[in-house]
């Protein structure tokens, strides 16, 4: 395995056992996260995110598979390399009778971290007047900052979120993504996992998709847009005569694909699109938009493409990525367009 | 390590059910005081005048029955001739003066306990309160991290879980400790105060501190099968459920065991008996041997020894420490 990547994982595996039925929880998934920068780790709920961020951890055991942070070998080597990682699995988890500082100060005394530290921290995130109170006070949007000062409290080098905007309100998410952003600004790794993809969208450098346990797409963010199902931008447009628009539009070497309420996606595969073309091909032929309007591909939608063969197809493919297109590698020694992990960086 | 047990005495230093638990069970001590205080003091006037009354009329009675002149005086057994056969009954003159001996004062004498029975039974009290309050330290200390969730926070940063727990059975260990001293110094000091005030010697001190001084080696034992307990069942509620169902099971068991002649088989593998055994330096139990009840039947005196105790306890408290560990070391947390 690569020596350069923060975090790399290969042919993680990991099943349950509930009411005597085996579940997968963990599909043979292979994942690497470059060093600086946020890589958003992107799934739907029960994909498998937070149980590989657990088995990152050493909080849970994995059935089969190998694991790297930081070129050790996790979790045997954990304890080697755990000075340079903060993480946040789900819902933070304090003390509820202690105040904000005790429980930093517990932990600042468990990893010799000196107390003046727990101040410096509780500013950063702002909870600096609230250090005082009891954790079980606190608003869900302070507990995740306060989650947050703990994982900053030795000055770690790769910090995992997971979930870290759960519950919040949307200045609270802003505050999180602006922290993440800053955080690899000065050149830390962030990985951060969601399921609310156009959050992550905003902030991420990279990302890597799962689905069912098993690894659907990676890249850089731009790729995977690129690679969303269409050469460039589309437009949507709706016409009263929808079926005539849309053969004109055929005719004159647009692509066009019919929505279920009728309306049309149009792209070129040729150049970009200009919408103004769609316009002056259906006026000339007497017809007229009721509805134009640009469409951005976004992880979103790249993510719903990629998981729109659910079942054993889609379970075929995990593991060996799509190459950021969203469809399965051709037949061959097609290389996969993965994350590199000596182009990592932020934006 | 050091740094570990330091944030996890901190941690249970901070906690409000600590010192909610820690007061209660002194204060309880401290009030025990005032049953000793009544067994220590001397007789009053009146007790005097009491007990002198009873026996005389009881004299009396004796006299009446027994004494020179009487019907059954030729048969009258020495005072205090303690190998009588048991007496019929005074319907039958004869055999009960043969059996009842002369009634002396000091037969009613108040019974102003000495210092090391008065401090013994202090003692007692105070481990009995004690090994309940480090159980439910130890439990609620490992159950509210599982309750909370905090344990799989505090992982993440401490991912070496044989030091953990480690750090966390010692901090138990060493604070129950220090708790139960407080109890047992309390429970000997208290007798030793009321006795001087009474100029009654403190005879036996060395014996009583001895008990005091295994107390809280039990006492701190118990606070760690309390932490593992809840470390088993991840809740506090359910380890105490475990206590609850073992006192019943103690006490159920003692009631078949008094009569039965297997009782020397069973009992010496019994927590309860070694554990007794240890505060008691030897724990002596009856033994029934022949039918059990009635004819045929006879009473003997067992010892189950202090080292036997000992080693037991010893063995028993690492085999569960053992199984607690591998189980922390293998649990999925979250």
């Amino acid at each position: 395995m690569s020596s350069t990547a923060a975090v790399e994982i290969r042919g993680l595996h990991k099943t349950y056992r509930r009411r005597g039925r085996l579940r997968t929880a963990v599909d043979r998934l292979d994942l690497a996260v470059p060093q600086g920068g946020v890589h958003g780790f992107l799934g739907p709920n029960g994909a498998g995110k937070t149980t590989t961020i657990r088995m990152l951890l050493g909080l849970v055991r994995a059935d089969s598979g190998r694991m790297r942070i930081f070129d050790a070998e996790v979790p045997r080597e954990l304890p080697r390399v755990i000075d340079r990682v903060g993480a946040i699995v789900e819902q933070p988890r304090f003390f509820p009778t202690f105040t904000g500082r005790k429980n930093l100060q517990l932990l600042a005394s468990a990893i010799g971290v000196p107390r003046a530290r727990v101040d410096a921290v509780l500013d950063e995130v702002g909870l600096g007047d609230r250090g005082r109170d009891r954790f079980r006070g606190y608003s869900l949007g302070m507990k995740q900052r306060l989650a947050v000062a703990g994982t900053l409290l030795k000055d770690p080098d790769l910090l995992i979120f997971d979930e870290p905007t759960n519950g919040l309100d949307p200045a609270g998410i802003h505050e999180i993504r602006e922290t993440m952003r800053g955080l690899a600004d000065r050149g830390k790794t962030v990985l951060v996992s969601s399921h609310i993809l156009a959050e992550v969208q905003q902030v991420a450098d990279t990302v890597s998709i799962i689905g069912n346990g098993a690894l659907l797409a990676e890249g850089t963010v731009a790729s995977l847009l690129a690679g969303a199902g269409a050469t460039g931008p589309t437009a949507r447009v709706w016409v009263q005569q929808g079926e005539r628009a849309a053969g004109l539009l055929r005719d004159a070497g647009f692509v066009v694909r019919p929505q279920p309420d009728r309306a049309l996606l149009v792209s070129r595969p040729d150049r970009p699109l200009d919408p103004s073309e769609i316009t002056r091909t259906l006026a000339g032929h007497g017809l007229y938009l009721s509805e134009l309007s640009p469409q951005r591909a976004d992880l979103e939608s790249v993510f719903l493409g990629l998981t729109a063969h659910t079942g054993p197809s889609a379970q075929h493919h995990a593991g060996r990525g799509t190459g950021g297109t969203g469809h399965p590698p051709p037949p061959g020694d097609q290389p996969r367009h993965g994350v590199d992990p000596h182009a990592g960086g932020p934006r | 390590m050091i740094r570990l047990v330091g944030a996890e005495l901190d941690r249970l230093r901070a906690r409000r059910s600590f010192w909610v638990f820690a007061l209660a069970a002194l204060l309880i001590v401290v009030a025990f005081q005032t049953a000793t205080n009544s067994t220590l003091r001397p007789p009053t006037a009146e007790q005097v005048a009491s007990q002198r009354e009873a026996y005389e009329q009881t004299h009396r009675e004796w006299e009446q029955q027994c004494g020179p002149g009487s019907p059954g005086a030729a048969e009258t057994t020495p005072a205090g001739d303690a190998s009588a056969e048991p007496s019929s009954g005074p319907d039958d003159p004869d055999d009960y003066c043969a059996n009842v001996p002369e009634p002396q004062l000091s037969d009613f004498a108040y019974g102003q306990q000495s210092f090391a029975d008065a401090a013994r039974s202090s003692v007692q009290i105070s481990t009995l309160l004690g090994a309940l309050l480090a159980f439910l330290i130890g439990a609620s200390s490992i159950g509210a991290e599982y309750a909370s969730g905090a344990i799989g926070n505090w992982l993440t940063y401490v991912p070496r879980r044989g030091r953990v727990f480690a750090a966390k059975a010692l901090a138990v260990a060493l604070a129950t400790a220090v708790v139960s001293a407080v109890l047992s110094a309390a429970a000997v000091a208290g007798p030793a105060l009321l006795a001087r005030g009474y100029d009654l010697p403190l005879t036996g001190l060395g014996d009583v501190s001895a008990l005091a001084g295994r107390s809280v080696g039990l006492i701190a034992m118990a606070g760690l099968l309390g932490f593992c307990a809840a470390l088993l069942t991840k809740h506090t509620v359910a380890a105490v459920g475990i206590a609850l169902g073992y006192a019943i099971a103690t006490s159920v068991s003692s009631g078949v065991l008094a009569f039965s002649k297997h009782a020397e088989k069973v009992v010496p593998w019994t927590p309860q008996a070694n554990f007794q055994a240890v505060l008691e330096h030897d724990y002596s139990y009856q033994v029934i041997d022949g039918t059990g009840f009635g004819e045929g039947s006879e009473s003997r005196t067992a010892v189950l020894t202090f080292e036997h105790g000992l080693v037991y306890s010893l063995v028993l408290l690492a085999a569960v420490l053992a199984v607690s560990l591998l189980v922390f070391r293998r649990r999925d947390v979250g």
